[in-house]
């Protein structure tokens, strides 16, 4: 049976249709899923699982070099050099606790879970248990009397395709891979999803006036599906903290 | 590449400073291992008195008799429990009493400690810190 409808019926089906696709539009260009736990691909003990390695090659246990690079402008270059000779004053292998911050967290030898929820992404790290609060809802930074320096900084992103675009400034004087910083310190990374199981990361970070050029870095990730995090204090038991004198405090007992 | 030509250096100035730096990755983890002789490996044989199933480390304390006969409690470190869960460890991986041979790397202060390496147990069975 065909049905014909009035002139002023097909324009009101009409116009709900394009109503409904409006409505609609979003979910049709839904964001890609990062939801679940990812995990660094290049970390010293997912290279010798995948190598079914159980001992580190000569080049893996020979002694680390300093970064060879410092592109730091000539005042903060003084303050690298200050920051190495306090360093020099600790025992060998003492460490302090203390949270990674950006951008180690990122390349930490420790899975993360990303949680989505409307307007923000979650990353749940498991070294220290760090969380990293990722918004989408935003498309300013704070303003600058509420953007407290801290260690994740304020990130804003939005999806270019299969690539997530986060822009974080806010950062406090933490240094970054043992580069000191100012507060112009501006960190974009692109995550992008090459496919359902794979994410990489291009992480660059500018300083006007700290850098003399932007620093990149690079992480593949997998997915962990079977993985759990765990919990991490890195206080619970750190027996390479140093003591007042910059001693191993509790390696022996 | 571009000669000694002050056209050279100036160009060759003017790629430095456009290069982006691209760095490796750093093999971060919560400490340098340099307090560790990591060219040679010692081999122990003793009783487990403690396991410390804990972060930033794990923990063995072994009770190894020296030469003279007298008991020395060796302090054995290795990763944490969510790095070596992931290489096959439990937190019953190791029980107090459990005779154990440990394979490990020493401090270079000649202190009775270490990072192990490969673990022994009595029915022959191993544990490896990494893979």
């Amino acid at each position: 049976m065909k049905t014909t409808l009035s002139p002023s019926v097909s324009t009101a089906v009409i116009a709900f249709a394009i109503v409904a696709t409006l409505v609609t539009a979003p979910a049709q260009a839904a964001s890609p899923d990062l939801a679940g736990v990812w995990m660094n691909d290049n970390t010293l003990d997912e290279r010798m699982k995948r190598e079914g390695r159980t001992r580190q090659t000569a080049q893996e246990l020979a002694p680390r070099t300093a970064e060879a690079a410092v592109p730091l402008t000539p005042a903060y270059l003084e303050r690298y050099k200050q920051l190495q000779a306090e360093a020099a004053k600790l025992a060998e292998g003492v460490a302090a606790c203390k949270w990674p911050g950006m951008p180690a967290i990122m390349t930490s030898p420790y899975p993360f879970e990303v949680l989505t929820t409307e307007s923000r992404l979650t990353f749940l790290f498991e070294v220290d248990s760090q969380v990293r609060r990722i918004f989408l809802d935003r498309t300013e930074h704070l303003p600058a009397d509420e953007l407290d320096p801290s260690y994740y900084g304020d990130s804003i992103a939005h999806w270019e395709n299969n690539t997530l675009v986060i822009d974080s400034i806010g950062f406090n004087s933490q240094p970054v891979r043992n580069l000191p910083h100012s507060d112009k310190l501006h960190i974009i990374e692109r995550l992008t999803l090459v496919d359902a199981e794979h994410l990489q990361a291009e992480i660059t970070m500018t300083d006007a006036e700290a850098f003399t050029q932007p620093i990149v870095i690079k992480v593949e990730y997998s997915r962990r599906p079977d993985w759990r995090i765990r919990e991490y204090s890195c206080n619970e038991n750190n027996r390479d903290a140093p003591d007042v004198n910059g001693q191993r405090a509790g390696a022996l007992k | 590449m571009f000669g000694k030509s002050f056209v050279g250096r100036a160009l060759r100035t003017l790629v430095l400073f456009a290069a982006t730096l691209v760095v490796a990755q750093p093999s971060f983890a919560h400490h340098s291992v340099s307090m560790f002789d990591r060219t040679r490996t010692v081999v122990l044989s003793g009783e487990i008195k403690e396991f410390q199933w804990t972060n930033p480390h794990s923990w063995i304390q072994l009770l190894v008799k020296d030469e003279a006969g007298n008991t020395v409690e060796w302090s054995l470190e290795g990763g944490s429990p969510g790095i070596m869960g992931r290489n096959g460890w439990k937190r019953t991986s190791l029980v107090p009493g459990e005779k154990v041979t440990i394979e490990l790397y020493p401090l270079n202060t000649g202190e009775p400690g270490g990072c192990f390496v490969e673990i022994t147990k009595a029915d022959g069975s191993k544990l490896y810190y990494h893979g």
